[in-house]
């Protein structure tokens, strides 16, 4: 597979409140025109990795570039092509939408008035209402539309879907495909549903305990991923090429999920694959567990295959 | 950016334009009123004292410019803090209240700089400051000078005149915009900024200000001596009228200069001790004790024609402490957690 440049490439970036680490040591390479999601638990990191790539937060180390310029001190030019949703949604509550529109037409050359006119028509949001008195959806949307029409080449999303309704989610979700699809824009967004990240994303980054744990195509993750089980309660010794991601021995099976780099010799495991939002889980578990920091596996930089 | 700055503080702004109405009209009235009683006080028959056959009408006349005047102090406390007072709720709007309700985050993942959403918000809002203060500075040294209130280079008169309140007003909404930048919250922000605001403006009132009014020396006359009691004797002739006051007391004779308070009080005690021997009890004592003891009587004074003086560099020490910590708060910005 060719790689596309990397629009966010991140290395060693790290950030500390005080004494703790709310990112650590996130070496990180995101191809162009992907649409990535930034999975994991609460505490993780996912929010500031965001911040940090939108120029909200000064990272403590390492560095970050976006489209290939060093991004922590962006220039107008570079923040023109970076739109950021914040996962507060913060708008100027006492504005109408359409003064809201107008802050974004005075502060962004390249604003596009009818993307965003289209989008609030679209969810039959009135120009003339006061964002104090939208629902917490509606302000959720209009914060999105002046992302949108702000024509950004990298979207980057904190929970963009997390107070939205069903049907105002699947809208969202089918906007931003459209939207990588017309403009080619690349979307990192951050979310709690897997289901959303199998709908729409085809890259996937898991942090867990403030560090990366994987990220990578969400088609060459399920390739390279096995759940495998044997009936012997031995704990057997893995099959040769996998190496396990989340182990579970009980007194009658023992079951893991495998990366796997060779052929598996089946020989008395059974062999299933696993779905994204199962190994997803296993990274979470074993990355809350922290089975990485004792012997430094770095799984973001895993050679393929 | 302009257009965001402004319309985040229109309504604050909107709601201090009707203060400044209501105050201004407060003053035009009450400056009016009193003009007319004054101006009857001062003439015939009461001016110079009352005559035997006015005595009911000037009582009356003196009457009428004491209840007109009755409400005066708490009309400068008012007109004062307005000044601070609208620093600090701009201050405040602009900077904290943006970081508390994370607004920040929508506006600096703009186009545009921080530096220049920092700029247009201080401009927009001295702006603001500028066009409400300068109508009320205009109108309440006219009535400074109606009320016949104080002299304006004094204490009492200088903060209601001139452009001192545009001065204070603009250096706390700095003052309290590069407070929020560390502070975050609006109430605190508030509330420290308000503290530390009123704390610099006595600050300047009290030890800034009597060195940047250019004092004139003056040797005052023994005939108006009259004896006091913590600082011995007080001179009150040889300054103008309308003139600012600083210190008065004794002095050796040919000083140019004010003396130390240590020696003002070792000269204060030796007069006390010769006015309490038999020289001081005899006629004219006081003179003989004066000429023995080689001491003259002084006041030291700024004289109204230096009002605008005094202005230009207070005004100036104003700017100058408005241009560091708007520097401050750029460099701040620039590193800034949103």
């Amino acid at each position: 597979m060719t790689e596309s440049p990397a629009v966010l490439e991140a290395v060693g970036l790290g950030r500390r409140y005080r004494r703790t680490w709310a990112l650590s040591d996130c070496t990180l390479s995101i191809p162009q025109g992907r649409v990535v999601a930034l999975v994991g638990p609460n505490g993780a990191g996912k929010s500031t990795l965001l911040r940090i790539a939108a120029g909200l937060t000064p990272p403590t180390t390492g560095s970050l570039s976006l489209f290939g310029t060093n991004a922590l001190n962006p220039t107008p030019s570079l923040k023109s092509r970076v739109g950021f949703l914040d996962q507060e949604r913060p708008l100027y509550s006492s504005f109408r939408v359409s003064e809201i529109l107008h802050f974004g037409q005075s502060s962004n050359p390249s604003w596009n008035m009818t993307v965003a006119h289209e989008h609030l028509d679209r969810l039959n949001i009135s120009l003339r209402s006061r964002v104090s008195k939208l629902s917490g959806g509606q302000q959720a949307q209009v914060a999105l539309t002046v992302c949108l029409a702000k024509e950004p080449e990298l979207l980057l999303l904190d929970e963009p879907a997390a107070a939205l309704d069903p049907v105002a989610r699947e809208d969202l979700l089918r906007l931003l495909m459209r939207q990588v699809a017309d403009s080619g824009s690349s979307v990192v967004l951050s979310t709690h549903s897997l289901s959303d990240v199998a709908a729409i994303c085809d890259y996937v980054v898991v942090l867990a305990r403030s560090r990366v744990v994987l990220a990578d195509d969400i088609e060459f993750v399920l390739e390279s991923h096995r759940l495998i089980s044997s009936l012997r309660g031995d704990a057997a010794v893995l099959p040769d090429g996998a190496i396990s991601v989340d182990e579970r021995n009980s007194a009658r099976q023992t079951s893991a999920l495998v990366r796997v780099e060779l052929p598996l010799n089946e020989a008395g495991w059974k062999i299933e694959q696993p779905t994204l939002e199962e190994i997803v889980m296993a990274y979470l578990r074993a990355g809350i567990a922290s089975p990485f920091e004792g012997d430094e596996v770095r799984f973001e930089n895993w050679e393929r295959p | 950016m302009t257009w965001t700055a402004w319309r985040r503080a229109r309504s604050v702004v909107i709601a201090m334009a009707v203060v400044v109405i209501v105050v201004g009209a407060v003053l035009l009235l009450t400056g009016f009123h009193q003009q007319i009683a004054w101006s009857e006080y001062l003439r015939r028959p009461c001016r110079g004292g009352y005559p035997t056959g006015h005595l009911d009408y000037c009582e009356r006349v003196a009457a009428k410019v004491a209840g007109a005047s009755r409400y005066n102090t708490a009309l400068v406390l008012v007109v004062i803090a307005l000044g601070p007072l609208f620093g600090v709720v701009l201050g405040v709007n602009a900077v904290a209240q943006e970081i508390e309700r994370r607004t920040v985050r929508l506006a600096w993942t703009q186009s545009g700089s921080r530096q220049k959403w920092l700029t247009s918000s201080f401009l927009v809002n001295i702006a603001t400051l500028v066009a409400l203060f300068v109508p009320l500075c205009l109108v309440a040294t006219w009535w400074n000078r109606a009320a016949h209130y104080a002299p304006r280079i004094r204490l009492n008169g200088f903060p209601i005149t001139g452009f001192s309140i545009l001065f204070m007003s603009i250096f706390v909404f700095v003052l309290v915009g590069a407070v929020g930048m560390f502070v975050r919250r609006s109430g605190w922000t508030f509330a420290v900024g308000f503290v530390v605001a009123i704390a610099c403006i006595y600050a300047v009132e009290y030890y800034v200000r009597p060195d940047l009014a250019p004092t004139t020396f003056v040797k005052v006359g023994t005939s108006s001596v009259e004896l006091g009691s913590a600082s011995g004797f007080y001179g009150s002739n040889g300054v103008p009228p309308n003139a600012w006051e600083k210190s008065n007391g004794m002095a050796l004779v040919g000083s140019k200069s004010a003396p130390s308070a240590a020696t003002m009080q070792t000269l204060s005690r030796k007069m006390n001790n010769c006015y309490a021997s038999p020289l001081g009890k005899e006629k004219n004592g006081d003179n003989s004790c004066l000429r023995k003891i080689h001491i003259e009587f002084f006041a030291l004074y700024v004289p109204d024609s230096e009002y605008w003086t005094v202005q230009l560099r207070e005004g100036s020490v104003y700017a100058g402490v408005t241009l560091l910590l708007a520097g401050a708060g750029f460099l701040t910005v620039r590193r800034m957690l949103a």
